[in-house]
């Protein structure tokens, strides 16, 4: 395992944590909710194994990415909310998210875990554009 | 900040993936350094003046 490269462990945490994400939302309830934590803890272990593996060149781009894309994607995923507002994707999203976490009571738990993930995903988005953006302007 | 490792590099015949191996670092790391996008910490810095073993100052130069 030691003798993974930065990118084997940074494709490994990529792999493993959309795999038992997605494990969560197909799993459902308890299960789901326990595999929905492995993915984050799994994201977590092999993330941090990345950024040890890492020189120099590659951790400055992450944190460019982190501060500029992570910024920028959160106050897009904000500006775009009326988008994700639309009935026609609001409510699919809202079934899709609801029967992942099995019918909870309250009917207030769909939209909020919908409002968490958007903002993580336009966190995402952003990072991942400005981490190729330092890549490809540092050639 | 200007510096005169490629000069350098290539006067020992290595490549940049030669000097990546030896600085530890990767082969993208060395390319920035080399074309003035990337300014290496002063640890780094420190470790190609021993590998070419010279001042820093005749390697680095203020733009």
């Amino acid at each position: 395992m030691n003798r993974l490269s930065a990118r084997s462990w940074r494709l490994l945490a990529a792999i493993g944590f959309w795999v038992l994400l997605a494990a969560a939302f197909i799993t459902g309830g308890l299960a789901g909710l326990l595999l929905g934590y492995s993915a984050a803890i799994w994201l977590a272990i092999f993330s941090l194994g990345a950024w040890r593996r890492q020189d120099e060149f590659e951790r400055a781009a992450q944190k460019f990415a982190w501060v500029f894309g992570g910024l920028f994607g959160l106050l897009a995923s904000l500006a775009l909310l009326p988008f994700i507002l639309q009935p026609g994707i609001l409510d699919p999203l809202l079934a899709l998210i609801d029967r992942a976490l099995g019918g909870m009571s309250n009917p207030a738990a769909p939209a909020i875990v919908l409002g968490a993930i958007w903002i993580a995903l336009g966190q995402l988005v952003g990072f991942v554009v400005c981490w190729v953006g330092w890549h490809v302007t540092k050639r | 900040m200007k510096n005169r490792i490629r000069e350098l590099r290539t006067e020992r015949g290595w490549t940049q993936a030669d000097l990546a191996t030896r600085l530890e670092v990767s082969r993208n790391s060395v390319n920035a350094i080399e074309n003035g996008k990337y300014d290496p910490s002063l640890p780094l810095a420190f470790s190609i003046a021993e590998l070419f073993n010279l001042p820093i100052e005749q390697i680095f130069k203020r733009d």
